[in-house]
């Protein structure tokens, strides 16, 4: 496996949009040319060599391809978006919006990330080691379709609105979840070992919801068989919660 | 700058001219008869030369059109257009941002374009948008069939005074003409209900939808309005409407809006059919009915339109999210995403009955290329649908990939019908124009609106011809090269035109005691100069 290793430089408080941070951009393509991939700041284009001290090697396909991050990159958007294959380790923190609408391979990030991670991601898997913040595998705002297969695991804790409009696919959570777990959710799995806020699977029509902890307050509209809920009967909906500690 | 095209073949219907190899001058931002000294050439051998596009029907400015922009931020992300030199940046592709609409239908040709549904209590929000729509030339048509107070004096007999409520409106509002959607239905909206045919009389009020088209159509007469009334039916999108329009269509003059989502047989979505072979015959006999498609395209759409009562319809049916406008004392509106699938029986239906229309109404001077943007798809679709209508090929490979329903529930397979160039730079241009009551020809001494694409008469490959029409060679708006090579290099202020036809009777008590019940005053009601950077007034009774 080919290694493209991009060492931060000075990142803008403002963030940067770098979608082209993903196997599929860099496939073919020479270390210089990588260099000159272009970013947005603000409403200016620039390019990623400005932003990150990029080394390693070429190669044609993006499954050959791994790219490390180095450096604080949490105003750092988009990365591996849209990608189909290949590699990503992120060393520290990552910005938003990290693998949405991923098709394919593999990120792993060591540090936190910020909201948006794997937003409709199609498939592939992404694993953070520390907290991730809100809107975990879910639909972009306005959108009814969120993530559809793969497969998040997030070791720390995660915000609200996680998996929301979930398709299918696995989200599982180490620590605590926020507000709103699940929220329309048509199918798939959500595992928490932790504890959830209130709300959680608010509209859901199908899928199942694991709280190994406790639920801060579990919604009226959920029919309850043993630890078993059902619901979410204001939407007519055959979704399950299982609540360990009841 | 003064130009000469030279050496192209010229499409330009209303002067009779069919694809003569000829030259057309331009000077000082018009028509000339001869080439100037200096005059820059532009060599359009074996090319296309076209009267700049005219859209007859597309919402793209105004309160209900922001309304989808705003509630489907999912159509914006991934669709941004980044600023360009001197371009604006924009985003959304079913909805684009007012510089984007203005950018992408100059590069499609196109220099004149029709907001059809302008609720006169927002006609200063359209307005703003006009003016943020470059290149472009505009013109609004006033919602007027669900009128409060026009539906009093027609209960009442007072056909004056309601000729006169007309003629205010209109001046007030700087718009071009009357457009009623679904007339007295959405006035029945106001108490939660719908009319379900022309002599279904409105709640409270002794008036049916059959009187107040005819009494619109008397108005648009006396007041001389440029365009005659245009009209969305009532009934409109339900299995089985045909016989309303056909109904419809026994007055006249008229422009029927979007006649495909009006053509429909059967009794329920289950036997649903399409029924354009009769309303295209319906056509064929009355010279004073013209129509225009509505032509669906498969994919994403945001609906949006003044017959409130049939979006929430469509809410309860695809279970998404849904946006009720209220417009006071004179309308209202509905905005409801919609995905047309190729895989849907009824889909696949709607998908050919535009065609069909366009293929059995033997006169273009009476059928208009539209999608009703953004309802039954995108108007950066026209390209598509032409290739559809110039190829059989081109159709029956879409076919094949639709529904079976396509086949066996409509006619479309068995019309072999190819239009020419001829026909579609009426369809797209010539007629619509005409329609409107404006000369957008070719004339000496008008406005020198002119598209050049890259196609040839006998082309019928669909490809190619989607690819000519999506993005002219050059795109001239008043004498100035504003697309070339299918992008836009200079950008303008467009003309918005409008009417101000003359009040005759004393109707001002009236309209003073209607604000009583209105959240605005009289005086702050209606649309300023000021918000006309390039206004052009065309005459009526005034």
């Amino acid at each position: 496996m080919a290694e493209i290793i991009l060492r931060a430089k000075e990142i803008p408080s403002t963030g940067l949009e770098a979608d082209c941070i993903s196997p599929d951009r860099f496939a073919g393509r020479s270390i210089k040319e990588i260099e000159d991939s272009e970013v947005y700041a603000g409403n200016q284009v620039e390019k990623l060599g400005k932003y990150f001290d990029v080394h390693g090697e070429k190669a044609d396909k993006s499954t050959e391809i791994k790219i490390v991050i180095e450096g604080d990159c949490f105003r750092v958007k988009r990365i591996g978006q849209a990608m189909t294959g290949g590699e990503i380790l992120v060393k520290g923190n990552v910005g938003m919006h990290l693998g949405s609408g991923m098709r394919g391979g593999k990120i792993t990030v060591n540090g936190n990330a910020d909201s948006w991670v794997g937003m409709e991601m199609k498939d592939g898997s992404i694993e953070i080691k520390g907290n991730a913040r809100n809107f975990i595998g879910s639909a972009y705002r306005g959108n009814w379709k969120g993530m559809k297969f793969g497969e998040i695991i997030v070791h720390g804790d995660v915000g609200d609105n996680l998996g929301t409009c979930m398709l299918g696919g696995k989200i599982s959570i180490h620590g605590n979840a926020g507000q709103f777990l699940g929220f329309r959710m048509q199918g798939g799995e959500i595992i928490v070992d932790g504890n959830s806020g209130s709300r959680a699977g608010a509209e859901m029509e199908a899928g199942r919801i694991t709280i190994k902890g406790r639920v801060e307050e579990m919604l009226p509209s959920f029919k309850k068989e043993g630890n078993k809920y059902i619901g979410d009967l204001s939407e007519n909906g055959k979704g399950e919660i299982y609540i360990e500690e009841g | 700058m003064d130009l000469v095209i030279r050496n192209g073949r010229v499409f330009d219907p209303l002067n009779g001219v069919n694809g003569e190899v000829k030259d057309v001058f331009i000077s000082g931002g018009k028509i000339a008869a001869k080439a100037q000294k200096n005059a820059k050439t532009i060599d359009a051998s074996g090319k296309a030369v076209f009267p700049g596009g005219v859209d007859i029907h597309s919402h793209f400015a105004g309160a209900k059109v922001n309304m989808g922009r705003l509630f489907r931020p999912e159509d914006h992300l991934g669709n941004e257009i980044p600023a360009r030199g001197k371009f604006r940046a924009g985003s959304g592709f079913i909805v684009p941002s007012t510089w984007a609409t203005g950018y992408k239908y100059a590069e499609m040709g196109y220099t004149t374009v029709n907001e059809p549904a302008v609720p006169p209590l927002t006609a200063i929000h359209t307005h703003e948008e006009f003016i943020d729509t470059p290149i472009i030339d505009k013109l609004g048509l006033l919602l007027l069939g669900n009128n409060h107070q026009l539906i009093e004096y027609i209960s009442k007999g007072e056909k004056e005074k309601a000729t006169s409520l007309i003629a205010w409106m209109l001046s007030r509002t700087k718009t071009y003409g009357i457009k009623a959607a679904n007339p007295g239905g959405t006035f029945a909206w106001g108490w939660g209900k719908n009319v379900k045919s022309l002599d279904d009389p409105v709640p409270y009020f002794e008036v049916t939808p059959a009187e107040i088209i005819k009494e619109l159509i008397r108005i648009n007469r006396e007041l001389k309005l440029p365009h005659t009334v245009h009209l969305h039916t009532n009934n409109l999108g339900h299995p089985g409407n045909f016989e309303t329009a056909l109904k419809t269509m026994k007055f006249s003059p008229l422009h029927i809006t979007h006649l495909q989502f009006s053509s429909y047989g059967g009794d329920s979505w289950k036997t649903f059919s399409s029924e354009a072979e009769k309303l295209a015959r319906a056509v064929n006999g009355n010279k004073g009915i013209s129509i225009d498609l509505g032509q669906v395209v498969y994919g994403d759409v945001t609906t949006m339109t003044a017959d409130a009562p049939f979006e929430f319809g469509l809410s309860l049916i695809n279970r998404q999210k849904w946006s009720n406008g209220d417009i006071e004392n004179e309308t209202s509106g509905g905005v409801v995403p919609y995905y047309y699938s190729r895989k849907s029986g009824v889909n696949s239906v709607q998908w050919t009955i535009g065609l069909e229309l366009a293929l059995r109404i033997k006169n273009p001077w009476q059928a208009f290329i539209t999608t009703d943007n953004p309802n039954a798809g995108v108007f950066t679709h026209y390209p598509k649908i032409i290739a559809w209508l110039m190829s059989k090929k081109y159709r029956d490979q879409t076919m094949e990939r639709s529904h079976k329903w396509a086949s066996s529930r409509t006619g479309l397979g068995s019309l072999d019908r190819e239009l020419t160039l001829e026909e579609i730079a009426i369809m797209t241009r010539a007629g619509p124009a005409k329609r409107l009551g404006l000369d957008l020809s070719l004339k000496e001494g008008n406005p020198a609106n002119i598209a050049i694409y890259d196609i040839s008469p006998e082309e019928r490959d669909g490809k190619k011809i989607e690819k000519a029409f999506s993005s002219a060679l050059y795109t001239i708006k008043d004498g100035k090269i504003v697309v070339k090579g299918g992008e836009v290099v200079d950008s303008s202020v467009g003309k918005t035109y409008y009417v101000s036809p003359e009040v005759t009777a004393d109707i001002e008590e009236d309209i003073r005691k209607r604000f009583l019940y209105y959240t605005v005053n009289v005086g702050n009601y209606g649309v300023d100069m000021d918000y006309l950077p390039n206004p052009v007034e065309v005459k009526t009774n005034g």
